[in-house]
């Protein structure tokens, strides 16, 4: 396999927690490939404290750029879409013909909450002519708060078997396998959730409570 | 006020304002009462994803800005309209940096509804319209708008909502008649 340069894009506005987990791991399952990855994150540019000039290099000789963004209100946060515009207007060239996809990771275990952010990322990809190389979504990235893969045992296993797969592909140009969507899907019985939302009812009741509130329902613009 | 206007157009997009003019005039014609934010002028930062808003300070953000008279808006409304030029299928940054504070109008709190996990709301239940403006937007990415909005309404449980994507290329009486069937229609939530 020929050796491939990538763009690991945290859309995170928190540097070191979920999306940066799994970007780590992508980097160390590429890196293992003998492709070369670079983690940046979008909320850097968007805060100015790395330049959006700086980033000509790393995209002109790259071959690959993932996004690994959590969802926020249903699509990627606010920073990560500025930092797409702020892509398309100073790099829609450079942009073309280059391979892409996207991981989306949310608090709610359902998969299909991702899919705003998997749209996204597809039709930037769209918009500059690159090549989708396909999306992955993931349930329940809040309970994780960033935990590395490799400390998550038998689960955490899973999740970075479905990523080998998926950069296994990637890497070859082709689009990532159904059987790494099928790894990463934790099936939570829907039977299961009326339980699950009395106890993190109970805990986020109990934080509150810790950090001085009184009324967690408060409604303090009417 | 009836609705809350967040627009998520730049004032040099000429088109989308002209959207803007178009919806604001038909809710007028139609005696509906709006309270309109433009985005561009306004000072909201980005959301941190610290938390706070739902456990510490419940319901407000850490960071002075201007959302509360944004939130305060929408919790005395009975709907929100969302006005973007499509952007990657969804919302435009300017739209962006709004929506990411409607985890104020959320509880941190669970609900079960129609087997969705689901937080119940702060203020009550809100209708949600989204208005997406484009020039040569591709079919799939008129539907990832769609999505959107569809989740967005899922997640606040708007007891209504709709989407409608709006072509730039439309003939100025196209778009002006989708508006106002948009209306029409919206009027009798
Ligand atoms: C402002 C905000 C909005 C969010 N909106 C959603 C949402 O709409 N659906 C969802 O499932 N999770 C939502 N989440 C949860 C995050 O997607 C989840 O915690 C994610 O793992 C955070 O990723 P990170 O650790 O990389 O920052 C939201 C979190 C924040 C802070």
């Amino acid at each position: 396999m020929v050796a491939k340069k990538i763009i690991l894009v945290n859309g995170s506005v928190r540097r070191n927690k979920t999306s940066y987990s799994f970007a780590r791991t992508i980097k160390a399952l590429s890196e293992k490939r003998d492709s070369n990855a670079d983690i940046i994150n979008a909320i850097d540019y968007f805060k100015g404290k790395s330049s959006l000039e700086d980033l000509e290099e790393l995209i002109n000789n790259c071959h690959i750029i993932g996004f690994i963004a959590p969802v926020y209100v249903d699509t990627l946060p606010y920073p990560t879409i500025w930092f797409l515009e702020e892509l398309s207007k100073k790099y829609g060239e450079e942009l073309k013909g280059k391979g892409t996809f996207a991981i989306g990771q949310c608090g709610f275990p359902e998969i299909r909450f991702c899919q705003s952010v998997l749209d996204a990322c597809r039709s930037f990809a769209e918009d500059h002519n690159m090549t989708w190389l396909g999306g992955l979504g993931y349930g329940g990235g809040a309970m994780l708060d960033g935990a590395l893969l490799e400390d998550l045992g038998k689960k955490g296993e899973k999740m970075i078997l479905a990523f080998d797969y998926a950069i296994d592909n990637i890497l070859k140009g082709e689009k990532i396998p159904a059987k790494s969507q099928e790894l990463l899907t934790v099936k939570i019985p829907k039977i299961l959730y009326w339980p699950l939302a009395l106890y993190l009812n109970y805990k986020s009741r109990k934080i509150s409570l810790q950090m001085g509130a009184t009324n967690i329902e408060e409604k303090p613009y009417i | 006020m009836d609705w809350v206007i967040l627009d998520g157009s730049s004032k040099d997009n000429i088109s989308a304002r002209r959207v803007t003019d178009l919806l604001t005039r038909n809710l007028e014609n139609k005696k509906i009462t709006y309270n309109y934010f433009d985005l561009e002028d306004m000072n909201i930062l980005a959301c941190t994803g610290c938390g706070s808003c739902g456990s510490k300070t419940p319901g407000r953000c850490g960071f002075e800005d201007e959302i509360p008279s944004i939130i305060k808006a929408i919790a005395n409304s009975k709907g929100i309209i969302l006005l973007t030029p499509i952007t990657f299928g969804g919302y435009s940054s300017l739209l962006k940096k709004a929506v990411d504070k409607f985890t104020l109008i959320g509880l941190p709190l669970y609900t079960v509804k129609n087997g969705n996990l689901l937080h119940p709301m702060r203020y009550g239940y809100h209708n949600l319209i989204g208005v997406g403006v484009g020039k040569d937007t591709t079919e799939g990415q008129k539907q990832a708008f769609k999505l959107l909005i569809e989740r967005n309404a899922l997640n606040m449980q708007s007891p209504h909502h709709k989407a409608i994507t709006i072509s730039l290329n439309n003939k100025s009486a196209e778009a002006e008649n989708e508006i106002m069937d948009l209306v029409k229609e919206v009027s009798a939530w």
